[in-house]
């Protein structure tokens, strides 16, 4: 295996608050990678310093190979890092067609040059796009709510349309922010299968995650966070040995 | 009778105008989300340019210094230009930024290019103004009979710009605007430039507002800095509001509904000492239509909806 994302020292202060400080891990190609730590250890703000979303105060990042520190966030993206959001950030007056229509990279109809002149190169490209749509739709169990708005979906159904949104543009690397949060435990297993399932076919992915049970069962390999300082890295097993994430998690024993 | 007909046809052509705005709203705010009160200042920047480019030498008290006598049509197009590239000058630093920063600089725009016109009399000859404005194929139609011309006028291009954005917003440039607008930091996520997209809507929406004031210009025969007052992008906006965001239907049909209230009450003012009871009127019967649309309809009367999804590409059977 080889690493797919490096995070290399990476620190982000908010002025005299170190949100992370000097955090080194992989995320290997192929993996169930997880992220997880007490509230307000840093987990959120290291996925953003990763995908762009706020800028590194120290250290690299690297992306197969590159050098992706810093750079726009909807650059990162096109690289091909997908990531979703804590809270639930579907586009809510969009139907669920076109929630993944628009992830799709690249649109020719997004120029405007394109949209006064070539209805049908656009019409040609929406309907190969639209099949994937549809795939995609099956997969996460919403063909029946195609032509629904998002905004009606129920808190779990928004979750699976947001990691199909992500899969719409065939990304290299899915980072999911609590992807559990909302999901009642019946779609948690379908969720869990999703994911087990994709990375079968040989997706990344790096989680944060709260809910430990489902984060364990998923994961190959395990970062754990606290105090803005990486603790622990290992297997499930190692990581819930662990002295330090043991006490991170239940306290110091008396 | 004729004159009933000649009040129709003004009033159609001011509803024209006013439909333009509404639609550059809709773009900018149904679509985008892009809180943009300075709808007003780009309908100024653009009649003034239409003035200052048809114009031809100064006469008696006027002041101004700059005049280039060109035809209407150079005019028009100049209106489109200059009022877009004013935009882009204010876009470039306040696109960034989210939200309501965007509204207080527009809004700031729409006030100081309104006391630019009343203060620098060598560009825009003052409170005098320009009357007299160059009018298309005006020669060709004397007297009274040219409103009906005009009204016919405006609302053909009323219609190319309905079309147009028509066009746009149900493309996928239309469908990315409406992903920002929803929620910004996904849209980053999956890839799109958020800042051009918000640019070339932003500059899209300012040249139609360019255009609506030089066609502003012809309705009324004049340009003044009294007649680009913020009631204009309030009027705008309302209309939107009225007739539902993020659907061009919704911006026609609050602007028609809006005006046809407004016109109807001057309608009504039959003599002389009823006027200024009517126009007193006039400001508490729009914001009862605006309370009583939003009661009833709080997504206006024309909800935003999705278009249907595209057909898929017949699958071709493996031989």
């Amino acid at each position: 295996m080889s690493a797919l994302l490096q995070v290399e020292g990476v620190s982000k202060y908010f002025g005299g608050l170190k949100a992370i400080d000097d955090c080194t891990l992989t995320v290997e190609q192929g993996s169930i990678t997880a992220l997880i730590g007490p509230n307000g250890s840093g987990k959120t703000t290291l996925f953003n310093v990763v995908t762009g979303f706020q800028k590194t105060t120290k250290g690299r990042v690297l992306f197969e190979g590159n050098d992706i520190t810093n750079l726009p966030a909807q650059r990162i993206a096109n690289l091909g890092i997908a990531r979703t959001f804590q809270v639930s950030s579907l586009f809510p007056k969009l139907t669920v067609w076109e929630n993944l229509m628009v992830a799709y990279p690249h649109q020719k109809g997004e120029s405007l040059w394109a949209v006064f002149s070539g209805k049908g190169q656009i019409r040609d490209q929406e309907s190969t796009q639209i099949e994937k749509a549809q795939r995609i739709a099956e997969r996460i169990g919403l063909a029946q709510k195609f032509e629904e708005m998002a905004a009606n979906l129920s808190a779990p159904e928004a979750r699976v349309l947001e990691i199909g949104r992500q899969l719409m543009f065939s990304p290299r690397l899915i980072m999911l922010d609590e992807p559990s949060s909302g999901v009642n435990p019946a779609m948690l297993d379908i969720l869990a299968n999703m994911i087990i399932e994709l990375n079968k076919e040989g997706m990344t992915f790096f989680i944060i995650g709260h809910n430990l049970s489902f984060i364990m069962k998923l994961s190959h390999y395990m970062h754990v966070l606290h105090y803005s300082k990486l603790i622990a890295s290992g297997t499930p097993q190692d990581v819930a040995r662990d002295e330090r994430v043991i006490e991170a998690y239940m306290g110091v024993r008396q | 009778m004729t004159n009933i007909l000649l009040f129709l046809a003004s009033v159609l052509a001011l509803m024209g105008i006013y439909a333009l705005l509404t639609l550059a709203v809709n773009l900018h705010y149904g679509y985008a989300g892009l809180l943009s009160f300075g709808i007003v200042g780009f309908a100024a920047v653009g009649a003034y340019t239409y003035a200052i480019v048809t114009r031809g030498a100064p006469v008696g008290e006027d002041v101004y210094l700059f005049y280039f006598n060109q035809p209407w049509w150079v005019g028009f197009l100049a209106a489109g230009l200059v009022t877009t590239l004013f935009a882009f000058i204010i876009g470039l630093p306040t696109l960034r930024v989210e939200g309501d920063y965007l509204l207080i600089v527009t809004f700031a725009f729409a006030e100081v290019i309104q006391d630019l016109l009343s203060n620098e009399g060598w560009l825009t000859n003052g409170t005098r103004g320009f009357i007299n404005i160059q009018m298309p194929f005006r020669e060709l139609m004397p007297g009274r009979n040219y409103t009906f011309f005009l009204a016919f006028l405006i609302i053909v291009i009323v219609a190319i710009v309905y079309l147009f954005s028509q066009r746009l917003g149900t493309s996928p440039f239309g469908r990315t605007l409406r992903a920002i607008r929803d929620n910004e930091p996904a849209t980053l996520a999956v890839g799109k430039s958020v800042y051009s997209f918000k640019m070339r809507t932003f500059l899209l929406g300012a040249a139609i507002c360019g255009f609506a004031g030089a066609m502003y210009t012809w309705y009324m025969t004049l340009a003044m800095p009294s007649i680009f007052g913020m009631s204009v992008s309030f009027t705008a906006w309302i209309a939107l509001i009225v007739g539902g965001q993020g659907n061009n239907k919704g911006a026609i049909v609050g602007t028609v509904v809006l005006l046809g209230v407004q016109q109807a009450i001057k309608f009504i003012s039959l003599t002389p000492n009823m006027a200024p009871i009517i126009s007193s009127i006039q400001l508490i019967l729009e914001g009862l239509v605006l309370i009583v649309i939003l009661r009833f309809w709080p997504r206006g009367l024309i909800p935003e909806n999705s278009p249907k999804p595209p057909k898929p590409a017949v699958v071709k059977e493996a031989v």
